[in-house]
């Protein structure tokens, strides 16, 4: 890492309330993110992805906190920052898209009003001059005609359409950072890659850092700088998005990768969808060892007893014990 | 064979929701909201001496049986005093809860049948029937419930099954509409429509299907009329629409208008006596609220 | 819209016919009445009498009649109080709107603001606060509230009328008459709109719950909005569409409170003529404010409709 990164996070954990008392439903999560660079955290739900992301922007909900590590965003800690100092940040130099755009947008208010006060809640401009802004950022997300975006209410438009009037204000006072929690899950197929093509481009124009959180890994492929998987609430594999989708390490990843619907290059076939057996562990149901044991083809004795350290392979790490030791042999036998 | 059974299974896996609520409710008192638990200590509280009142006051509670305008704590005999007439004001309240729970229970009672009825019918059917029945509660809804009460109690007489009918017949409306609007929800449900495709028969389905899973939000609203019925039991009693052969906490506190201002104990211990029960079916309306909100969560 | 209106007219029906109703289950018909009032008739004089007011029509008859002359303004004549119905109810009916218009108006703004506060510190001491006294004044009849206010602030306290409209010597000019009827109006006022400030409180709160985890609200929060702003702008504000839908159902059950508020204090409204006619058996007149008060509430709720098509751009009155 040669360029400072504008989001670093070390060694973050977040609780949630248990039975008894509070668990950490995510720990030990570290994430750099880079001036126009695009991470994808992947993971099946309940994994802490969207935790993650909410902590990010500090609107995780009540009751959840984040526990331990650090939140850096411009290099100034912001983990245990009031809901005060938070909500500068917020919408300004840290925005957030949400899953659901169908719900995002409250109901009784135009288009026009809630981008407008996206702006407003950061910069105090005039009347006229917040309206022009606001049609330009529905020009910029591609909206036709957006002098009368302006003036409908949310629902006069499509799925589509929302979810890009939720990203112009998201991207209302230029952030360094967007976090996309889902942006395309609740779409049509076809809007997907519009969506996400339209962040791409969005990013490259204003060199914002975009975190994109997904279940799906063959959608993020595209689009991500690199990637981090999770699993049961921490950090399986960050890697390179080249490196890890061509030569995953990860039996975790190695089977997200296989249940990924993809033709076969040479015939155009579909094989047989590879299914991960077993379910996610609760964060209750953690032991000492690694989460992913009892779903692992490659189990070994001790990663049922140990939590995996990380390795560093090409292009990142990996939370591995079966990894950690086909090194040491190669690195024995390089020796 | 696998699709028998799940035809089979589907509906009363759905249908069952109602005696599992009902079980939840025995099985999970300690984890019940704190309304819920006051509401019910209050009300098995009053169950208690309604059902006890005559053992702790034999006598007829219209007795005269000391000194008039005695303050509380004046004659350890009596308690809370004696009233205008030098009746036992203690044995008016015990007394007086029967009434109170009598006619807040079969009031409720009347209301919920003839508005779950309505409701029910109404949602299920649609057209024209819906319409025709929704106008009636509608007409039920815009006629101010205590000016149709009091006529009916003044054309009927005032004697307590007449006060009770009178209550329970101008105050259904709020049931129809909410047993409505859960019966419109629940028709479209599959395991409704297959029961009538299979050969259920209307009837069946609105009673095995329809009714028990429209029932939780009807319970929750009974509490709420089971209220405002003890509520306008007292207001029609300090009107003079009381049956005069027994004694309820409303006849008390009309009784004690005159002795407003010199023995205003007369009035306020009767009225607390109300405001204690209809805060009790309140936290219960509140508490069951609770819980129906949280299993529907999740 | 047209619909709207359109759809009233059963109900408007329905009311007539409720009326028409509730005359004729009532005990004796208009002749008995008219005659014991002369005191006394003879079966002739009777006869006379019924053909006079088309009792011994058929029962459909009878009803068009009373149709037509309810809809030519012709509520009937109340013998007890030896004036038309109408004239009656045109008198009290400024009052009991000045009454339950001020409640509701009293009602709204301090059970929002409460039902804000405790929504805003759910489950901390603010909210118990709130919520207790709000259960405890919705559990309270309303005859025995007024007449505590009453005692406390007319009789110990004598800052207050204890009933009556106006004061009736040292009235010299408008402003006073203004001001007099501003005094007697503070206690009902109070007693009527505590009563609905407990209900809109607790479902204040509840809406507001409700919408607080709602998406569009985690949307706003993102934006990086003062929380003020957020509780006000999209919170309250979504929450206020449940709360005017509550505020039309209501509208009848807050003239069943006026009638107890106005007997208590004395206050000449259509409630306490409701207490008077009853008290009378006075039918006549019952059936004319039952027609009234029904119509009112029907008027009322067309309001409510309307105002719910203005804030919520979903909604659209066809």
């Amino acid at each position: 890492m040669t360029i400072e990164p504008v989001l670093r996070v070390r060694n973050l954990a977040i609780a949630v309330p248990g039975d008894r008392h509070p668990v950490d439903a995510v720990c030990g999560v570290d994430l750099d993110v880079a001036k126009g660079e695009t991470l994808a955290i992947v993971g099946e739900s309940g994994c802490g992805k969207s935790l993650t992301a909410l902590a990010l922007a500090g609107l995780l909900p009540d009751g959840v906190r984040i526990s331990g590590g650090t939140v850096e965003i411009l290099g100034h800690d912001v983990a245990g920052k009031s809901e005060h100092a938070w909500r500068a940040l917020r919408g300004d130099r840290i925005s957030m898209i949400f899953q659901d755009p169908m719900s995002a947008l409250n109901p009784v208010l135009t288009i026009g009003d809630q981008i407008v006060e996206a702006i407003r809640a950061h910069r105090p401009i005039g009347k006229r001059e917040v309206f022009s802004e606001g049609v330009e950022l529905l020009h910029r997300v591609k909206l036709q005609t957006p002098h009368e975006y302006m003036a409908a209410y949310p629902h006069q438009l499509s799925g589509g359409m929302r979810q890009r009037v939720l990203i112009a204000m998201a991207i209302a006072n230029r952030p360094d950072i967007l976090i996309a929690d889902e942006p395309t899950t609740a779409l049509d197929a076809t809007v997907q890659a519009d969506i996400l093509s339209l962040l791409d481009e969005l990013k490259r124009e204003t060199g914002m850092a975009l975190v994109l959180i997904t279940h799906d890994l063959s959608l993020v492929s595209r689009w991500a700088d690199r990637i981090m998987v999770m699993y049961a609430g921490k950090a399986v594999e960050a890697r390179k998005a080249k490196s890890l989708l061509g030569e995953a390490s990860h039996p975790y990843t190695r089977a997200l990768l296989a249940a990924r619907p993809q033709r076969r290059p040479d015939t155009g076939q579909r094989p047989r969808l590879a299914e991960i057996r077993g379910r996610v562990p609760s964060p209750q149901e953690k032991g000492d060892g690694c989460s992913f044991a009892n779903r692992c083809d490659f189990v070994m004795s001790r990663c049922r007893a140990i939590s995996p350290q990380a390795v560093h392979v090409s292009d990142g790490r990996v939370w591995c014990h079966a990894v950690d030791e086909q090194q040491a042999r190669h690195s024995g036998a390089l020796a | 064979m696998t699709t028998d059974s799940e035809r089979d299974e589907l509906p009363t896996d759905i249908s069952i929701r109602v005696p599992n609520i009902v079980l939840r409710i025995f099985r999970s008192w300690r984890k019940f909201p704190l309304s819920l638990h006051i509401g019910l200590l209050i009300l098995l509280f009053q169950l208690a001496v309604a059902l006890l009142a005559n053992t702790l006051y034999p006598q007829d509670p219209f007795e005269l049986v000391g000194m008039p305008f005695m303050a509380p704590g004046e004659d350890p005999l009596f308690p809370l005093g004696t009233d205008i007439l030098g009746r036992d004001i203690a044995a008016g309240v015990v007394h007086g809860s029967r009434v109170s729970l009598l006619v807040g229970f079969a009031a409720t009672l009347i209301a919920t049948i003839v508005g779950t009825t309505i409701g029910l019918v109404s949602g299920y059917f649609g057209g024209w029937v819906d319409h025709a029945l929704m106008r009636l509660t509608e007409l039920f809804q815009v006629i101010p419930h205590f000016l149709f009460a009091i006529i009916l109690v003044s054309i009927m007489g005032a004697d307590l099954s007449n006060i009770i009918l009178a209550i329970g017949l101008t105050s259904w409306s709020m049931v129809a509409r909410l047993a409505r609007a859960e019966t419109l929800a629940l028709r479209e449900l599959d395991f409704v429509k297959i029961s009538v495709v299979m050969g259920g028969g209307h009837l069946r389905a609105i009673l095995t299907h329809v009714l028990p899973n429209a029932l939780p939000p009807v319970i929750v609203s009974a509490s709420i009329l089971t209220a405002l019925a003890v509520l306008t039991e007292a207001g029609l009693a300090f009107f003079g629409m009381s049956d005069s052969n027994h004694v309820s906490w409303g006849s008390m506190i009309g009784a004690s208008r005159d002795a407003l201002l010199t023995a205003p104990y007369m009035t306020l211990i009767p009225g607390a006596a109300i405001v204690v029960a209809v805060m009790g079916f309140s936290l219960i309306g509140d508490g069951l609220g609770q819980i129906l909100r949280r299993g529907h969560r999740i | 819209m047209g619909a709207r209106i359109a759809q009233m007219v059963p109900t408007l029906f329905l009311l007539l016919l409720a009326a028409f109703t509730l005359l004729h289950l009532a005990p004796g018909d208009a002749a008995q009445v008219l005659a014991g009032e002369s005191g006394g008739g003879d079966t002739t004089y009777l006869a006379n009498l019924r053909s006079r007011f088309g009792l011994d029509q058929p029962i459909y008859v009878q009803f068009m009649l009373y149709a037509r002359n309810v809809l030519s303004g012709d509520l009937g004549f109340s013998f007890r109080n030896n004036m038309n119905v109408v004239d009656l109810i045109g008198a009290r009916l400024l009052p009991t709107l000045l009454l339950t218009g001020s409640a509701m108006a009293v009602a709204v703004a301090f059970g929002m603001t409460a039902g804000a506060l405790a929504a805003a510190h759910a489950g901390k001491w603010q909210d118990r606060l709130i919520s207790g006294i709000a259960l405890l004044i919705y559990a309270t009849p309303g005859f025995l509230l007024g007449i505590g206010l009453m005692i406390l602030f007319g009789v110990t306290l004598p800052w207050l009328p204890i009933g009556g409209f106006v004061a009736s010597q040292g009235i010299d000019s408008g402003f006073e008459y203004a001001l007099s009827v501003a005094k007697h109006l503070v206690l009902p006022v109070v007693t009527l709109g505590a009563l609905y400030a407990a209900i809109y409180t607790r479902f204040t709160r509840g809406a507001m719950l409700e919408i607080y985890v709602q998406d569009h609200v985690r949307t706003a929060r993102a934006k990086g909005l003062a929380a003020s702003r957020i509780i006000l702008r999209h919170v309250m504000r979504n929450a206020s569409l449940p709360l005017i839908t509550v505020i039309g159902l209501q509208a009848g059950s807050l003239l069943s409170g006026a009638i107890l508020v106005e007997t208590v204090f004395a206050w000449p409204g259509l409630g306490r003529l409701a207490f008077e006619a009853v008290q009378q058996r006075d039918y006549n007149l019952l059936a004319g404010l039952v027609l009234t008060t029904g119509t009112l509430v029907v008027l009322i709720n067309l309001c409510v409709d309307l105002l719910y098509a203005v804030l919520d751009p979903r909604v659209t009155l066809r």
